[in-house]
C-alpha cells in the first residue's frame, strides 16, 4: 500500500472512530417533528398568538444526525415522547396519530 | 494509562469537534445555573443520604425540544440506583396524581412537569463512547422546555446512594476538558 493512501486511510478510520458518519433523519423523530409542529400550529390558532418550538436538533439536517450514537438517542427520544403525548392528550393533532 | 490516553485524545481533537457534552458538577446545596441552555450538557452528582434535591435551572428563549436523560454507572452495588428527575416550569403538562406524589418538593403555583420516574425494566444499558463507559440509563426523553425559566429536579425516590449523571441537549458546546478538573466524578 502507498504511503498517502495508507495515511488517508488512517486518517478516515480516525476521524470515522472520533466523530461518526452523518446518519439520516429517523421515521421515529420526523413523526414527533410533524406532531409538535401540528400542536403548535393549533395552539397558535386556538390563542392567536404564535406558538413555535425550537424543533432544529431533530430536524432532517439537524444535530441529531451528526453520528450512529446521536441518532440513536435522538430516535429513542422521540419514540418514548410521542409515545407519552399519545397516552396523555386525549386530543392530539392527527399528524401525532400513530 | 487509560486517562493518558484520553487526555491525549481529548488534547488533539479540536474542542469544537469533539461530541461531547459539557460537562458540569451538580451540588444539593446549590442550584447549577446553565449558561448556554441551547448546548448539550453532562451533568454529575452524587446521593451522599438519598435525601438530596439536585436543581438545574435553564431559561430557554423560545419553546425548545431536546432530549433528557439520568443515568449511573454500570456497577453492581448501583443496580438498585433509579434517581429520577422532572423539568418542572410553566406551560408543562399537569403531572398524573402519582407523578405529583412523588414529586420531592411543591410545584410552584402555575407550574407544570414532565417527569421520568426512571422505571424502565429490564434496564436499558447506555455505552458512552467518549469517556468509553457504560451506564444505566433511563432512556432519552424528548422533553419541550418552556420558554422563559424552567428548572430540572433531580431526586432519589427510593433514597438510594451513589452517583448519577443528567444529561440533556444534542448540541455541542465545547468545554469538555473541565472534566479533567474533577475526574473521578466522572470516570468511575
Amino acid at each position: 500500500m502507498r504511503l498517502p493512501t495508507f495515511v488517508g486511510g488512517i486518517t478516515a478510520a480516525f476521524a470515522a472512530a472520533c466523530w461518526g458518519f452523518p446518519v439520516d433523519q429517523s421515521t421515529e423523530c420526523a413523526a414527533y417533528v410533524r406532531c409538535i409542529e401540528a400542536i403548535d400550529r393549533a395552539a397558535s390558532a386556538a390563542s392567536g398568538t404564535p406558538q413555535v418550538t425550537d424543533l432544529d436538533r431533530y430536524q432532517d439536517g439537524g444535530a441529531c444526525w451528526g453520528n450512529p450514537e446521536l441518532g440513536k438517542g435522538c430516535t429513542t427520544s422521540c419514540r418514548r415522547a410521542l409515545d407519552r403525548l399519545r397516552a396523555r392528550e386525549p386530543a392530539l393533532p392527527v399528524e401525532c396519530a400513530p | 494509562m487509560r486517562r493518558a490516553l484520553v487526555l491525549a485524545a481529548l488534547l488533539l481533537l479540536p474542542e469544537r469537534l469533539a461530541v461531547a457534552h459539557t460537562p458540569g458538577k451538580l451540588l444539593a446545596s446549590t442550584p447549577y445555573e446553565v449558561r448556554n441552555p441551547a448546548d448539550s450538557y453532562a451533568l454529575f452528582g452524587v446521593f451522599h443520604t438519598g435525601a438530596e434535591r439536585f436543581v438545574v435551572k435553564l431559561a430557554h428563549a423560545t419553546r425548545f425540544a431536546a432530549p433528557v436523560e439520568i443515568f449511573v454507572p454500570h456497577v453492581d452495588e448501583l443496580r438498585r440506583h433509579r434517581p429520577a428527575y422532572a423539568v418542572v416550569g410553566p406551560g408543562l403538562p399537569a403531572p398524573s396524581a402519582a407523578e405529583l406524589a412523588a414529586l420531592p418538593a411543591p410545584l410552584p403555583a402555575g407550574w407544570g412537569a414532565e417527569v421520568e420516574l426512571n422505571q424502565v425494566t429490564p434496564r436499558p444499558v447506555l455505552f458512552e463512547s467518549i469517556m468509553r463507559r457504560f451506564y444505566w440509563t433511563s432512556e432519552p426523553l424528548a422533553v419541550v422546555f418552556p420558554a422563559g425559566p424552567s428548572e430540572i429536579w433531580v431526586w432519589s425516590a427510593a433514597k438510594t446512594t451513589g452517583k448519577f449523571g443528567l444529561g440533556f441537549g444534542v448540541e455541542e458546546g465545547g468545554g469538555y476538558l473541565a472534566a479533567l478538573d474533577d475526574w473521578s466524578l466522572y470516570a468511575y
